[in-house]
Order: structure tokens, then C-alpha cells, then sequence
């Protein structure tokens, strides 16, 4: 019994001394263990440079606060903080985290997820962060980008070759390239060629020169295109057509055109103008078979055509026409960061005859009246309300593609691209556009609107149809901006309630 | 049982006795090899600071951790990143105007033109003074829109990141004679391709045609006098340098980088970017040596202005590209008013943009894009960084501001006030966010507690409520409550003991965080061994 009291004596005797041991330890580890104390920065002091003492006359250690006050000293004296000191080395490098992270529970909480997840970060990191990381380093590193553009410019950069998209949904993309030289002959004579291809024979050609005058706000172009597509669409005329009747159809153009265009660097009065000679070619052609206008057989003429072909006027022969087109509009409101509130007027209006003996003339004409109330900094609600109407002038009816049309990027945006055709058309629309990046503004817009018969003459209430979604908006210039738009349109307001289109769509807008 | 209670007894051992004394050199400048060159993309760095870094480190849901370069005292040791000067001690205005600079940039020419920049919208030239063998980078400012703001940007900036701690070059507002330039032989310049071709005469006289000019027809431009060492490319704001031994403690947990998102915010710094900062190899005589940090280009604080007048309102107050503020505005349908809503500017402060104090809020401030260290700051980094802001007294913004030597003293006041203004609401806030009970004094048997906002001229002594507490015990009010804070007095408390202390200022209904300071009597008395915020 006693020796077991004995041996817990020893163990009490043993775990003080172990206490006073591991005190010990620390204490003199706070000696030796830890960075140069007050005797080291003094033999630092005196190992530095002449210019590292001079530095060390950067503060005035005696006059600040109250610590002159009799008898108190500070705390943390500024006189033992060396300045620039350059220790010698011997210093365990391991031993500087001067704070080594204290793990909490959120650090090993965290690794639940974070094995969960760690294959999306292995995705990230070394799928794309990595790989795009080196190829930009290096691109910038090497000025790539100044390079090609110096490889495909010329003439100090008035000459240059730039390659060229066109996407817009519902269509079929197209790649191409564009030469363009500016200032050829003489300052603002600039000259342009340009060919884009897509699959399904889709090309186009386009040549132009142009003038520009009066610090580039008037601009005289003389231009040449050819255009072929196989991804028009036609739904039938007229307000009752339905998302069922969509059959499309392969359009081939020829146009030389002279345009000219005062658009002003201030807002207010500005016009264009063209005058221009077309040919049009129409055929069944289109990327799917089964609904190209024809039918499934792809020939015209036959029963399984989606339309009468002979109700769609010179879809069968083309046409040629002389046109002459003119577009004035009047803005109130100046560019940003002036207030969004104001007006807007818009006349158009152009007249088409013939160039042979097939009886094609026609006018068509419209406006657009705007009004837009910015009600605080730059969040602007717009009303506007959009007529066209498209008549013939002869005894035959005015082609089918000259008639007014609705869909697209810029009105009834529901909808896709020329959706409606009709002799007359109306929408109106609200819209509420607002900043969401200094470069980004979002327009939520409710539109009403449809093709109708000639001078709106079957127009009611209930043959309008709705279309609501959201665009994506470039700040740029009052007259114009690209949009990347989401929408959804609606049947007629008397027919059923439900969607009837769906459209995503990109491209330059104007107005708004 | 007998065996927890061992450890039990070991470790309260342990935690009552380890306080380490405070460490005020990081030895971070042991001889080295000399580190590799690092170049840095403008681009990348902001598409993957903005975009792709997210993308990634999402996933790996990082937690902040405190700042791990502080000492025992809450403090910053010296290193090759960091001198304490206004942290620690005041400085004199004139001592501040100077900057890191040992004497004055006096260059009466001729100056040898060695190359530059001469493209751009801001062009800069290479010179080298052949009187003192001295090298200079001339940059000068952008006359029509902001005229003298960006050269008195540079300068000022460089000496109020110097006064904080850190290390810049040395500038100076500078007025010269062109003709004082003459085109060094060899010299070239960089064109848009980064192709070097040789640099004429009319390079320079094209370059100087449209900038700032006196009254007497001198030039104005800001000298920077080119650092000491081989500089070896920009430090980056996270990460450590792997070819650089010495460089141990990742970037974003080192407080003084932390921190300087308030330098930041106080000046707009905006463009607050590792392409702004620079590391120099400094040799010794064997060729070993070690990496020396600074930061360099200050040319955009103090409202610079862009040609899209809709960014300039955003800086300060959202990234180039803030998907954050993005996906809630188009949400919000833009019904939240944002602070660049709000951006005005005055006639009599027109040369600087929006820099301004009425939308500037400390907390929400922001570089142009993420930056890690300023993302990590923590109230305990802020806090120390806005104590040494508030060193920054009036007499020093004046005296800064005459470097700039801006000739219209209508500016010069409207700098002075922003400068002042902007100073308080980050002091204010983050003084009454953390406990402003610092800087204490001690004699035998007595300690005193400043209380900053009040030493600092931002409070009245009379709008606090001072408690104390003496290891952990009850809370009471302290002995004596003097101007500058409280004193309380020490007795009976044995070799060691923790004071704890707290304030509330009449218009708080609670208490601010408290602040711990550990005292220990060894051979000189009273010592203060340990802060705990």
C-alpha cells in the first residue's frame, strides 16, 4: 500500500516538475524560438546601411499624444521597430508565418463539398481557366492581336481585311471575309467587298464605294449585292395566320443601289435615301423539305403545295424593279448621358416599278411616333405605335415580298423574322428600358400588333396579337443598338389564350 | 481520468504561460538566387480575376483565415514589403512630403532621351540625368480632359503609400524646357505591334505638343525616379512566389496588402492591379540578394475620367465587369438606386471627375476588378489600416497636396476636402465597427487607453461609455476617464493579468467589440505582451 501511495507521489512530484518543464520550454522558447528580440535589432541597427539609418529618421518618436505626460511611457515603443532591416541569414526560414491559420470548424466542414465538388473545379482550372490562361498570356505577351491585324491591314491601316458573321435565330449562320480600303483615291472615298457563305447554297457577294462628307455625317454610297438564301418564311397573309402554316421558300437577289444618308453626330433631323435596281428569284427550295412552300415533293404546281404558288404574286417569275426609298426622322433626345426623355418621329416610304414589261408597281409607306419618359437616370418607359402600308399601283397585285411585314429583332419580337406579311400592319409597344452595366441596358417590352388587310381595313381589337420578353441592349447610340432578345408571342387577342411563338433573337435594333 | 487531467494540466499550462514576444522583422530578406522575370497580362488578369477565378475556386469553397504577417501586439513587422512608419509613429508633414525620395528631383537637363512610350493617350519617355547618372520615367497629363490630375496623382499617391508602409518610387511634380530632352543615341520606342524602332526628334516634340503647359510656357509632367535593384515584373495579390524562398506567407494573407483596399478607397485607387506594383532584385556583393516590393503607378487615383463618362461614375463602386451588380440590377428591374446614380461633379473640382464624399461608402468600395488581398481584408485588417489613416492629419493633406502643385488653388482646396471627408467616413466606420481603444501608455501601477477616435479629432470625449474588466471578471467603470480616453489603475493583479476594455458612444445602443491587452511585470515593470481584437 505504501509503495502504491509512493508511486503517486511520484506521479504528483513528476507531473509538476513535466508542468514546470513544459512552462520552461516555453519561456525560453520565446527566446530562442522566435524572431530577434530587442538585443537582435540593436545588432541589427548597427549592421545597416548608412542609407537604411537615414531611413530611420522617417517618424518623430517623441511628440505624439499624451504619452509626454509625466512618467508614462508607451506600450509599444516606436524606438525597438527597426527600419529597412536586412538581418543576416540562419534564421529558420519555416519558423516566419508569424500566424499560422487556425483552423475552425468551417475549414473541415468545408471539405465536404468541397471533395464533392472538386471535379468541377478539375473541369475549371485545368479544362479552361489553364489552358485559355496560357494562350492569352502569350498572345498578349507576344502582341498577337496587334500582329494579325498589322498581317491583314494595310496603307497604315486604311486597308483591311476583317473577318465577318451573321447569326440570327431561325436562320442559317453564315462566315465570311470583308476587304475594305478607306481613303483610296482621296480622304473619305472608301471602298469595301465583301462574300459570306453558309451550308444550303446560302452566299452572299456585296461591292460598294462611298463618299462621306461633313465629318462623316453625310455619307453617298454606291453599293452592288447579291444575296441567296434558302431560309425565308412565308405563314400566309393577312391577320389570321397561324404558326401551322409556316412553310419557307428560297429567295435569290440582285441589287445595285445608290444610298445616301445624313445622320448628323448631334440628334435631330436625319435622313436616308436609295435608289436602287432589283431582281428577285424565288423558288421551293429550303432547308427542310417537308415544309418548304412546294411540300414534300419540292415541285410547284403540285397538290401537296403549302399555298396556292398562283395567289403569291411573282413568286413563279421574280421580278425586277427600279426602287426609290426615303426614311426622315426626327429624335429630340440627345445622346447619353443626357435624360432618355422624348420624341421620336419616323416617315418612310418607297415607291417600286418595273423594269420590263411585268406589271409591278407599288408603294409602300408608314411612320413610327414615339414618346419616352426617362424617369430617373437613364430607366425610361417608351410608347410607340408603328403603321406600314403596302399598295399596289397597277392592276396586279404587289409581290408577295414587298408586303409589310412584322417579326423579328424589331418588331413584334415574338416572332420570328418577317413572321407576318400583310398589306397593312400596326403595332404598338411599351417598353421599359433600364442600365444594368455601364455598357448594358435590359428593355422589358409588351407589344400588340399584326398584319391586316389593305389600309387596316379588317383591323378590330381581337385580331391584334401579343408579343412580351426581355432584350439585352448595347448602350451605344440613341439611333441604334445590338440586342440579344427573348421573347414569346402570342395567338390573336380572339382566339385562344397561349403561346404561338418563340423567339430568340440577335442583331441591330434601331430605335429605342 | 488521471491521464485527461495530465493533459488538462499541460495545456492550461500551456495556454496561460505561451505569449511570444513581439516580432517586428520578418526575415524575409535572406540572400537568394535572383527570382526569374514574371511578366503579367493586362487582359488575362482582369478577364481571370473578374471571370475564370471565380469559375474555378468556387468549387473549392475557400475560407478566410486572419492575416498571418501580425505579431503578438496586432501589429505588422518590417519586412521587405512593409516599413512600420505612421503605424507606429507620427511623422512630420514635411517628412511626409517627401516621401521616399532623399532629396529633391531637380533636373535642369540636358535630359538623354532613352526611349518610352510615345503612343497612347498618356506618353511617357526613358530619360537619364548624365549630372547625377540618374534614370527617370517622364509621364505627363491628359490636358483637355483633367489637366495637372494625373502627374499630381502619381506624386501624392507615391508618398501617401509611402507614409503608410509601403515602398514606392520616388516623384515629383516637375516643370522643364523641352529642349531640354535630347534623343540619346540607341534610343527606341515601342509601337501598338511591341515592335522597338528607333525614336526621332519629332516623337518627342509630337508627344509633348498637346500636354500641360505653365504660364511661362514649362512643362509639366511627373518625374519618377526608377528604383533601386533589377526589377524582375509585377507581385501578385495572391499566391507566394515559388522561385522566391523568402516569400512564404500567401500574399492575400498578409495584412498591409489586406489592408491598403482602404488606402485604396481612400484615393480611389481603382486600378489597383499587380500591372500597378513592381519587385526589384537588390544584389549584394556575392550576387545573391533578395525580392524588394513596391507599388508604383498611382496616375489614376483622385477621379480619373474616362472617355465612357458611365464607367468613370462606376469607379470605386463596381468592377469593370460586376456580374454581381449585373444579375441584381436586371432582376431588380432597375429599381435599386445605385451610387453612380448619384455621381455629381463640381466646377470647382472638375479635374477630378467623381472623385467625391458624398457616394463614396468605405465598406462597399471596390477596385476596378478583384483583387484577392483586398477580398480577404478583415475588420481586424481594416481597422489597422484605418488607424494609420487617421494619422494622416489636415496639416499633412495640405502639405501633400502642395507637391502636386496644382497652380489653381480652387482645385487644391476641393483635393483637400475630399481627401479630409473621405478620411473620417472610413475612420468613422471602421473605429466604430471594432474597438478604437489602442495606443496605450503605462507607469507603475497605472495604464491609460486612447481612445483613437477621439485622439483623432473624430469624437467627443464626452460621448463615450468606457468599461474594463479584469480577467474576464466583472465589468466596471474605469478609475479615472481623461481626455484623450480612460486610465485605470493596476493593483493586486499578480505578474500577469488581461485587460479587458470597451466603449460605447452615446449614439450606439451597444457596445463596440471588446479589446483584450495582456500585461506581464518583468525587470522594467509593466509590459504589454499580448492584443486581442
Amino acid at each position: 500500500m505504501s509503495v502504491i501511495k509512493r508511486v503517486g507521489i511520484l506521479k504528483k512530484l513528476s507531473l509538476i516538475t513535466l508542468c514546470l518543464t513544459f512552462v520552461a520550454g516555453n519561456a525560453s522558447g520565446e527566446e530562442t524560438s522566435q524572431e530577434p528580440q530587442t538585443p537582435d535589432i540593436e545588432k541589427t541597427e548597427k549592421a545597416q546601411s548608412a542609407k537604411e539609418k537615414k531611413a530611420t529618421g522617417d517618424t518623430d518618436n517623441s511628440a505624439w499624444g499624451s504619452e509626454k505626460t509625466s512618467g508614462f511611457r508607451l506600450a509599444i515603443d516606436p524606438k525597438l521597430v527597426p527600419a529597412n532591416p536586412k538581418v543576416p541569414s540562419a534564421t529558420n526560414l519555416e519558423r516566419r508565418v508569424l500566424r499560422p491559420p487556425t483552423l475552425s470548424a468551417i475549414d473541415y466542414a468545408a471539405w465536404v463539398p468541397r471533395v464533392i465538388f472538386f471535379p468541377f473545379h478539375l473541369v475549371f482550372e485545368y479544362g479552361l481557366r489553364y489552358p485559355l490562361g496560357v494562350v492569352t498570356i502569350w498572345t498578349e505577351k507576344n502582341d498577337i492581336i496587334a500582329k494579325v491585324i498589322d498581317f491583314t491591314s494595310f496603307d497604315d491601316g486604311n486597308a483591311s481585311i476583317t473577318p465577318r458573321f451573321y447569326l440570327r435565330s431561325g436562320t442559317i449562320p453564315t462566315i465570311g471575309l470583308n476587304f475594305a480600303w478607306d481613303n483610296l483615291f482621296t480622304e473619305g472615298n472608301d471602298y469595301a467587298i465583301g462574300a459570306d457563305i453558309g451550308v444550303e447554297r446560302t452566299l452572299t457577294l456585296e461591292a460598294q464605294t462611298k463618299i462621306r462628307f461633313w465629318d462623316d455625317a453625310f455619307i453617298a454610297k454606291l453599293g452592288y449585292q447579291f444575296h441567296r438564301r434558302v431560309d425565308f418564311q412565308y405563314y400566309g397573309k393577312g391577320s389570321h395566320t397561324s404558326d401551322a402554316d409556316q412553310s419557307g421558300f428560297f429567295r435569290q437577289k440582285h441589287a445595285g443601289e445608290l444610298n445616301l444618308s445624313f445622320l448628323p453626330n448631334r440628334l435631330g433631323i436625319a435622313a436616308t435615301s436609295d435608289i436602287g435596281i432589283l431582281d428577285y428569284r424565288f423558288d421551293c427550295t429550303w432547308r427542310e423539305e417537308e415544309e418548304d412552300i412546294c411540300g414534300a415533293d419540292g415541285k410547284a404546281g403540285t397538290e401537296d403545295d403549302l399555298y396556292d404558288l398562283d395567289s403569291l404574286p411573282f413568286f413563279n417569275s421574280g421580278y425586277q424593279i427600279l426602287r426609290l426609298r426615303g426614311h426622315l426622322f426626327w429624335e429630340s433626345r440627345d445622346e447619353r448621358p443626357a435624360s432618355g426623355s422624348g420624341l421620336r418621329l419616323d416617315v418612310f416610304g418607297q415607291v417600286g416599278t418595273s423594269l420590263n414589261d411585268k406589271d409591278v408597281n407599288f408603294v409602300r409607306y408608314g411612320g413610327e411616333a414615339a414618346a419616352f419618359w426617362d424617369f430617373y437616370k437613364q430607366r425610361v418607359v417608351g410608347l410607340r405605335l408603328r403603321s406600314e402600308f403596302a399598295e399596289s399601283i397597277s392592276r396586279s397585285e404587289i409581290p408577295f415580298s414587298e408586303l409589310a411585314t412584322l417579326g423579328g429583332i424589331e418588331t413584334m419580337r415574338g416572332f420570328s423574322f418577317a413572321r407576318f406579311h400583310g398589306d397593312s400592319s400596326l403595332i404598338a409597344t411599351l417598353d421599359y428600358r433600364y442600365p444594368i452595366w455601364s455598357f448594358l441596358d435590359a428593355n422589358l417590352f409588351f407589344e400588340v400588333g399584326n398584319t391586316f388587310d389593305a389600309k387596316l381595313a379588317d383591323f378590330k381589337f381581337g385580331g391584334l396579337r401579343p408579343s412580351v420578353g426581355m432584350s439585352i441592349k448595347t448602350v451605344s447610340s440613341r439611333y441604334n443598338s445590338f440586342d440579344i432578345t427573348l421573347a414569346l408571342g402570342g395567338h390573336r387577342f380572339d382566339d385562344r389564350f397561349g403561346v404561338d411563338g418563340f423567339n430568340v433573337g440577335f442583331g441591330t435594333n434601331w430605335g429605342f | 481520468m488521471k491521464y485527461v487531467s495530465l493533459l488538462l494540466l499541460l495545456a492550461s499550462c500551456a495556454a496561460s504561460q505561451k505569449i511570444n514576444e513581439p516580432i517586428w522583422v520578418e526575415n524575409d530578406k535572406q540572400p537568394i538566387e535572383e527570382p526569374s522575370q514574371y511578366w503579367s497580362g493586362l487582359y488575362w488578369d482582369g478577364a481571370d480575376k473578374i471571370v475564370f477565378r471565380p469559375l474555378s475556386r468556387v468549387w473549392l469553397f475557400e475560407v478566410k483565415h486572419p492575416a498571418q504577417n501580425v505579431n503578438v501586439l496586432e501589429e505588422v513587422p518590417n519586412s521587405s514589403w512593409y516599413t512600420n512608419r505612421l503605424a507606429l509613429a507620427p511623422m512630420s508633414a514635411e517628412r511626409m512630403a517627401k516621401g521616399p525620395c532623399q532629396s529633391s528631383i531637380n533636373l535642369k537637363g540636358p535630359l538623354i532621351v532613352k526611349g518610352g512610350k510615345v503612343n497612347g493617350a498618356n506618353p511617357g519617355f526613358r530619360v537619364k540625368d548624365p549630372a547625377t547618372g540618374s534614370n527617370y520615367l517622364l509621364k505627363f497629363d491628359s490636358p483637355d480632359a483633367e489637366p495637372y490630375r494625373a502627374t499630381a496623382a502619381d506624386v501624392i499617391g507615391s508618398k501617401i503609400y509611402w507614409a503608410a508602409g509601403f515602398e514606392t518610387p520616388c516623384n515629383e511634380v516637375i516643370y522643364f524646357d523641352p529642349k531640354i530632352l535630347v534623343l540619346g543615341e540607341g534610343a527606341s520606342k515601342k509601337d501598338e505591334l511591341g515592335n522597338k524602332t528607333p525614336m526621332s526628334q519629332s516623337d518627342i516634340s509630337n508627344a509633348l505638343a498637346g500636354v500641360s503647359k505653365n504660364k511661362e510656357g514649362l512643362t509639366r509632367g511627373s518625374a519618377s525616379l526608377f528604383i533601386d535593384g533589377r526589377p524582375i515584373g509585377p507581385f501578385t495579390y495572391e499566391g507566394t512566389r515559388s522561385d522566391d524562398p523568402n516569400d512564404i506567407i500567401a500574399h492575400e494573407n498578409r495584412r498591409e496588402l489586406r489592408g491598403s483596399r482602404l488606402l485604396a478607397a481612400w484615393t480611389n485607387h481603382f486600378d489597383a492591379r499587380e500591372q500597378n506594383t513592381l519587385t526589384s532584385f537588390i544584389k549584394d556583393e556575392s550576387g545573391k540578394g533578395y525580392v524588394q516590393h513596391y507599388i508604383i503607378d498611382f496616375g489614376d487615383i483622385f477621379g480619373s475620367q474616362w472617355e465612357a463618362d458611365q464607367m468613370s461614375r462606376r469607379f470605386g463602386h463596381g468592377y469593370y465587369f460586376d456580374a454581381s451588380q449585373v444579375v441584381i440590377d436586371l432582376i431588380s428591374l432597375g429599381s435599386i438606386i445605385r451610387p453612380w446614380d448619384l455621381q455629381k461633379q463640381y466646377d470647382e473640382g472638375r479635374i477630378f471627375g467623381y472623385y467625391n464624399i458624398e457616394s463614396f461608402i468605405p465598406q462597399d468600395w471596390k477596385a476596378g476588378y478583384p483583387n484577392t488581398a483586398f477580398n480577404f481584408m478583415d475588420e481586424k485588417d481594416a481597422f489597422w489600416m484605418a488607424k494609420i489613416i487617421s494619422r494622416f492629419g489636415d496639416e499633412h493633406i495640405e502639405k501633400l497636396i502642395e507637391v502636386g502643385k496644382i497652380p489653381n488653388q480652387v482645385y487644391n482646396k476641393y483635393l483637400s476636402a475630399m481627401l479630409r471627408g473621405r478620411r473620417d467616413k472610413i475612420v468613422n466606420y471602421y473605429f466604430r465597427r471594432t474597438s478604437p481603444l489602442d495606443r496605450l501608455r503605462v507607469k507603475e501601477g497605472v495604464i491609460c487607453v486612447e481612445d483613437l477616435l477621439i485622439t483623432g479629432g473624430f469624437s467627443e470625449s464626452n460621448d463615450a461609455f468606457y468599461r474594463v474588466s479584469f480577467d474576464g471578471k466583472k465589468w466596471k467603470n474605469p478609475t479615472q476617464v481623461v481626455e484623450d480616453g480612460f486610465c485605470q489603475e493596476v493593483s493586486n493583479l499578480g505578474r500577469a493579468f488581461t485587460l479587458s476594455a470597451k466603449v460605447r458612444r452615446a449614439d450606439q445602443v451597444q457596445f463596440a467589440k471588446e479589446v483584450q491587452f495582456r500585461f506581464r511585470y518583468d525587470s522594467k515593470g509593466l509590459k504589454l505582451v499580448q492584443v486581442k481584437r
